[in-house]
């Protein structure tokens, strides 16, 4: 709440003659805001604990990454090893080369589904809603597919003999491509297929956004005289942006984590193509599959969320210099 | 008196004798659960049937009830390696190199230490395996878990379609070196275009070359030795000349069109040879001299010497767990099955006319959809001891089988231990590096003048050099010491 | 203003989401296509949209034993409706929390939650937790309970209300002595109700799609939900195939076929597809209940 008035704290002073050391003073006046705000509080309070018994107590869990974990031991008793377990990816020869992938391929991601959902989640608000609800549906029809079922469709269409991609080359008179040897074209295999796959989500996030903006916002407009593009862009734009940022902050977060499925099953694992396929990730898979080794699975896994976390507070605070009230925090 | 109380001893010793009756009445009644690999485990309708009737048997025996719980083949590993790292308390899991690895989880602290307690309550087991399984089985010194199957030594070699032997009129007997079946798959892949030469995965035919030329692996990212050679040098398997021979040969393969042009990127090898489209592979362990895949009849050409290795002389394990309460009740009940035939015949085949009927050369024919097929026949005792074999095996098996056993050489590194642990970044980013390669060397795709140096300055830079070292030192080690 | 208007403009709209709804369903009725085709046809013709030679074969073997199929369906109705309906009411609480500016907790809360997003639990202490203090394990409540708060959804939930419900209302509703979960109950709700919907939407696909949670914790056959079924049936391809020498080693003679596989795709998938436009709207109906829009 806001602050205290100066008055109420001149009584406060008043009747106790002798003030009490600082930090009781900081309790009691963080007691009064609890108290003050306690309704609030208690519905904030299942929340709360669903996170702290199924994710913050686990969490913990974490410092097997610095120890050399011992099922006998336990994760506390086991021996403590320091950051020897992430010498393994920081030392890599790779590790340059699937960190840029990694990242180059999320930003890739972020911007083009953004701009896609966007376009499309305005487009269908310029539709009766009953036609928007079906394109909606269609739209998040891939969602429904594993990355495994997916692959054997894109298997289906890049397949060297018999694939879709090959027989048009063919009918076009060009020779067929062996998709899966020749790592050039997956930068672009990967953003479709996975464009494909994630624009309905986005699409549906930002509609629902868009049908819940006050419609007297548009009529005044209109009233005004505004263009359809004009609303668009002074009314839908702006009155969406915290849902953009949020979604955009929380892409960054996981900016150093690749989606595992897209980038194992539809490349099939091909090793041709690792140059331009490989990401942390798959890589980590590939490393550590066969030892199960929890200790560097850990590690590698802290070092995402680290350096996601630092992006995010960078990106966090650009954004509150722009617009406080879009931040994230 | 005194020939009263030497007639009391006696008596005494005697009662003592039936220790199996009196160490039944004196054991608490418990509960032992059971975990296995299982093909759809929720397809085993009638399970409760077989453990209702299992228990019979055992609570007469050892006054324990078992419970069954079949987990998933593909998921084994991880929700045991899940369990187990979790401290859950369960009591007998099957173990093996494939999945739940035992030496790996040995090593972690998965499973109750057995040394002590073998002789006591597993004396049959004792006696059923020889001293090279008790070895391999032991891990820092001690032996975390108990054998159950005995598998003699195959070699490597090829399996040809038997059809198109006889239509191509190939002589196999002709086939002395690895790459002399060179005309039937030039025959094949001309006169045979729905046909696939030779099958293979991305891992390709190197395992087979390798053994076939008394290369031995000590682990699996290329670090070996030579069988056949005097002293126990570790060296890069991927750095020989029989490598380069490898690879050229594969080389030559792939861009003849023999070999599966899939075969680097597809992970669906076994779905083509189930087809029944593959006119000819490699595999290990050619005991007999036919095989079937796929509804159809291969011809074996065995090449290479029998060796004994790790996962020769431990194909299938049991553990029990450090959680367990009742490690020796555990251990009873896995001698049992190997006492008792007609236990484990129930446990792993069901009963006889309702989940299995005999045929009329007395073999075992299980009934599909009678809700307790559970596929194989390893998971809890030595079904080939009992000569329990699945129809349509060629006769001689069991023969072979009993002869190989004898004649087996053992690896010279059987028993050695590694521990990968001063080396285990090394070991992880090499793995990553082998990926990245070996699929393509080891198919032919890739052009091994390009790739194969390539290949071995990537091995080089993640240092092999290191590995090969530590691994030395404690090959020496474990020399000196046995 | 209808001078600014252009009456070829929707028609164009259309004309573009035609085209991407066909993108979006033709992998659907390939796959569809691969489940009617038999597998002899499959080798020799490859994949194609219309088979030559339609074939049930591999529904029927799905439903020739239908008992498991029926049960497992009934496991995932289950979790995905009372896990979505708790999902969606803890999501949206808990979003309407912490977008209260004047809420002094509101940041603290927001970065906590956030944070759950970055730094993910460990697997064996998750485990440790669900089974040997909360003695989940093998409990229906295990799929639907360690689920219920998505973070992800919670922010965005947050944006959705930020976008969505006017302050002045709120403070208006206060001052006439509404408590905070009466506003809650009675203005957000109902205001947020597409949003909602959406939130629904995606809840309920978690739910219907997840078979991690069921992996780990359920070992009780009866608890199996579908996607899992379809998730083992698959796994035991890859995994075989990724160790082709295992088949010979462990005596392995037959896998399932690709047009089972794909019709246990449709299987799995199917009904929540069919259902899925409806649901929006039953969503929207459900939370406006007594309320005007």
């Amino acid at each position: 709440m806001a602050n205290e008035s100066p008055a109420s704290v001149n009584r406060t002073i008043n009747r106790e003659t002798r003030m009490p050391p600082l930090p009781v003073r900081l309790i009691r006046g963080e007691w009064r805001h609890l108290l003050r705000q306690r309704e609030l509080l208690i519905l904030a309070l299942p929340a709360m604990l669903m996170m702290l018994i199924f994710d913050y107590l686990p969490m913990i869990g974490n410092v097997i990454a610095f120890t050399r974990f011992r099922y006998n031991r336990g994760i506390f008793g086991s021996e403590w090893v320091g950051f020897r377990n992430f010498e393994f990816f920081f030392t890599s020869q790779a590790a340059i080369n699937i960190t840029r992938n990694t990242v180059l391929y999320n930003l890739a991601f972020i911007l083009i589904t953004l701009v896609v959902a966007l376009t499309f989640a305005v487009l269908l608000n310029e539709l009766p809603r009953k036609w928007a609800v079906i394109y909606q549906a269609m739209l998040f029809l891939p969602f429904f597919l594993s990355w495994v079922v997916v692959s054997y469709v894109t298997t289906a269409f890049l397949d060297f003999r018999h694939g879709y991609a090959n027989q048009l080359l063919a009918s076009a008179g060009q020779s067929p491509v062996r998709w899966y040897f020749e790592p050039e074209y997956w930068p672009y295999i990967l953003n479709i297929v996975h464009l494909w796959k994630s624009v309905g989500f986005s699409t549906l996030v930002y509609y629902a956004g868009i049908i819940g903006i006050d419609t007297t916002y548009y009529e005044a407009a209109r009233v005004d005289g505004a263009t359809k593009w004009h609303m668009v862009r002074h009314i839908t734009i702006p009155l969406l942006m915290p849902l953009v940022i949020i979604l955009f902050i929380l892409a960054l977060g996981n900016i150093f984590r690749g989606d595992f499925g897209l980038f194992f099953f539809i490349p099939n694992n091909s090793s041709f193509l690792y140059g331009t396929t490989d990401i942390i990730d798959t890589y980590v898979y590939r490393a550590l599959t066969q030892v199960a080794d929890m200790g560097m699975g850990t590690a590698v896994g802290l070092y995402q969320s680290t350096v996601g976390l630092i992006t995010v507070v960078l990106a966090n605070w650009v954004v509150r210099r722009v617009s406080r009230d879009y931040a994230l925090w | 008196m005194r020939n009263k109380s030497v007639v009391m001893l006696i008596v005494l010793l005697a009662l003592l004798s039936l220790s199996g009756v009196v160490a039944q009445s004196d054991l608490e009644p418990i509960t032992l659960t059971w975990r296995w690999p299982a093909i759809d485990p929720a397809g085993l309708t009638d399970l409760q049937t077989i453990q209702d009737a299992a228990n019979e048997i055992i609570q007469a025996e050892i006054n324990a009830t078992l419970q069954l719980i079949p987990i998933e083949l593909a998921e084994y590993n991880t929700t045991m390696i899940t369990m187990a790292a979790a401290g859950e308390e369960f009591d007998l899991a099957y173990t093996a190199w494939w999945t739940f690895n035992y030496w790996q989880q040995a090593a972690l602290g998965a499973f109750h230490p057995l040394t002590d307690l073998v002789d006591d309550y597993a004396p049959t087991l004792r006696e059923n395996f020889p001293d090279y399984v008790w070895q391999t089985l032991t891990v820092d010194g001690e032996i975390y878990g108990l054998p159950h199957m005995l598998k003699a030594p195959g070699p490597h070699g090829w399996q040809l379609m038997q059809s198109l032997v006889e239509e191509h009129n190939f002589d196999v007997n002709s086939v002395e070196k690895y790459e002399d079946v060179v005309p039937f798959l030039d025959a094949v892949a001309r006169n045979n275009p729905e046909f696939i030469p030779a099958i293979m995965s991305g891992a390709g035919y190197w395992e087979a070359y390798r053994s076939i030329h008394n290369l031995e692996e000590i682990i699996n990212v290329g670090i070996g030795f030579r069988q056949n050679q005097g002293d126990l040098e570790v060296i890069d398997l991927y750095n020989t000349p029989e490598y380069v021979d490898y690879v050229t040969i594969m080389r030559e393969w792939w861009q003849a069109g023999y070999i599966w042009d899939e075969a680097p990127t597809s992970t669906n090898s076994a779905e083509q040879l189930n087809r029944g489209v593959v006119a000819s592979l490699t595999n290990r362990d050619l005991l007999t001299a036919s095989g079937t895949h796929g509804g159809q009849l291969y011809t074996n050409i065995p090449l290479g010497p029998s060796v004994i290795r790790p996962n020769t002389a431990l194909p299938h394990a049991t553990g029990i767990s450090r959680t367990s309460r009742n490690p020796e009740r555990a251990l009873m009940l896995v001698d049992l099955i190997h006492r008792n035939p007609e236990l484990l015949r129930l446990l792993t085949y069901g009963i006889e006319g309702i989940h299995y009927e005999l045929n009329e050369d007395g073999r075992i024919v299980r009934i599909p959809e009678a809700g307790y097929n559970i596929t194989f026949d390893w998971p809890f005792g030595d079904t080939v001891k009992e000569g329990y074999r699945p129809v349509g095996e060629d006769p001689a098996f069991l023969e072979r089988h009993y002869e190989m056993l004898e004649i087996g050489v053992p690896s010279r590194i059987l028993g050695f231990q590694l521990d990968t642990e001063p080396i285990s970044s090394e070991l992880a980013q090499l793995r990553a590096v082998n990926d990245e390669f070996i699929s393509q060397l080891n198919t032919g795709a890739g052009n091994p003048e390009t790739v194969l140096p390539r290949f071995l300055e990537q091995r080089q830079a993640t240092g092999v050099a290191n590995i090969i070292e530590e691994v030395q030192r404690q090959v020496d080690e474990w020399v000196a010491a046995s | 203003m209808d001078s600014h208007y252009n009456p070829l403009f929707p028609r164009l709209i259309h004309a573009l989401f035609i085209s991407v709804s066909i993108l979006m369903l033709m992998p659907m009725v390939l796959i569809i296509a691969i489940s009617l085709t038999d597998e002899t046809t499959l080798l020799t013709e490859g994949y194609r949209f219309i088979p030559s030679q339609i074939s049930f074969d591999a529904y029927r073997v799905i439903f020739e034993v239908p008992q498991p199929i029926l049960r497992a369906y009934g496991v995932t109705i289950f979790r995905t409706v009372i896990g979505t309906w708790m999902s969606i009411l803890l999501i949206a609480l808990t979003a309407y929390v912490i977008s209260r500016p004047r809420f002094r907790y509101a940041k603290i809360i927001t970065v906590l939650i956030f944070f759950t997003i970055l730094f993910k639990p460990g697997l064996v202490p998750s485990y440790v937790l669900i089974t040997q203090y909360l003695h989940m394990k093998n409990s229906i409540w295990v799929l639907i309970i360690p689920a219920l708060l998505n973070p992800f959804l919670v922010l965005v939930m947050r944006g959705f209300i930020q976008t969505t419900v006017p302050e002045e209302l709120i403070d208006s509703a206060k001052i006439d002595g509404a408590s905070e979960f009466r506003v809650f109950w009675q203005i957000v709700l109902p205001l947020c109700a597409p949003a909602l919907a959406t939130l629904g939407v995606l809840t309920a696909f978690y739910y219907w799609n997840d078979w991690w949670l069921a992996l780990l914790y359920i070992e009780n056959p009866d608890l199996t939900p579908i996607q899992l079924m379809l998730y083992r049936i698959q796994s035991r391809i890859d995994f075989l195939s990724a160790n082709p020498e295992l088949q010979l080693e462990l005596g392995i003679t037959e896998l399932p076929s690709l047009s089972l596989r794909m019709a246990m795709v449709v299987v799995a998938a199917g009904p929540m597809m069919f259902v899925f436009p409806f649901f929006q709207r039953f969503f929207v109906r459900g939370i406006t209940v007594g309320s005007v829009k």
